[in-house]
């Protein structure tokens, strides 16, 4: 984070003695993020190999780049937009995965507006046992990377990263209400397809 | 905000609502819609359940391994 709580340097400090060639300064801003970088190319890719490739290639970017950092933006969030892009391109280089869409999973309503599914409590319920398995977590992990990519990275980014919907807006360039509507359509999307996992009755 | 809240029109609304962006006028006509529909109250508990649950199945740590070749590839890039 940005925030030099309790004596700790910022992250932008650390950006600008680092790009005056101070290499623990680098390091520190490394040992800040690596954690962070690592999950959200894990959650982006979907396998540990183009995650441990995103990894890496994210610090090098950063470190070539440094020079390009004016501090106009937090320095989380120029990070975040160089693991994002780098992720993206991990997973674009890999052979097409197949990407049966998600849409099915989307709420359906009958005529008068109302909702023509309900939760099926008790199946719903079980929800969190189940999700000690690693087969539910492999069906998660697969299910999102199914999402389309325009709602995958801000769903991610603002709801499994835990960023602000302004900074993912800053992330992504886009409006935070644009932000807003591809998160609920990912958030919709997922809702469906657990689910459909885990308990709803047609 | 004139057209009658519906389970659709509210289920457009959430993310809206749920961020504190939404106007009185839709707030209070879908806190009205939700308090009268046991349907729209278990979507919402879905939805908003739908994250923490996908959080929580891709949660994972760095591995030492990965941590330690990041670091052989950055000192070697940069000597």
């Amino acid at each position: 984070m940005t925030k030099a709580s309790g004596g700790a340097t910022s992250d932008e400090e650390l950006a600008r003695r680092a790009r005056a060639g101070d290499a623990p300064a680098f390091d520190a801003l490394v040992n800040r993020y690596q954690e962070r970088v690592y999950r959200l190319s894990r959650r982006l890719t979907g396998n540990r190999a183009d995650a441990e490739d995103a990894l890496q290639d994210t610090f090098l970017q950063v470190f070539r780049r440094l020079s390009t950092f004016r501090g106009e933006s937090r320095f989380s969030t120029w990070l975040y937009r160089i693991a994002t892009n780098t992720a993206l391109m991990a997973c674009r280089s890999r052979a097409r995965r197949r990407t049966e869409p998600l849409d099915a999973y989307l709420p359906q309503f009958d005529r008068g507006g109302r909702h023509a599914r309900d939760v099926d409590h008790a199946r719903a319920s079980r929800a969190d046992e189940i999700l000690e398995q690693r087969r539910l977590a492999r069906a998660v992990q697969s299910a999102l990377q199914r999402l389309p990519e325009l709602y995958r990275v801000p769903f991610v980014l603002r709801d499994l990263e835990d960023l602000d919907t302004a900074e993912v807006a800053s992330v992504l360039k886009a409006t935070p209400a644009a932000v807003r509507q591809r998160v609920h359509r990912a958030r919709l999307m997922m809702r469906g397809y657990l689910s459909h996992l885990v308990g709803v009755e047609p | 905000m004139k057209r009658p809240m519906t389970c659709r029109n509210g289920v457009s609304l959430l993310a809206d609502y749920l961020e504190g962006v939404l106007a009185p006028g839709p707030r209070i006509a879908l806190d009205t819609h939700v308090a009268g529909c046991p349907r729209c109250r278990r979507f919402v508990r879905s939805y908003v359940k739908t994250p923490a649950l996908v959080r929580e199945a891709t949660a994972v740590s760095l591995p030492s391994r990965v941590a330690a070749a990041l670091r052989r590839r950055l000192s070697g890039r940069r000597s």
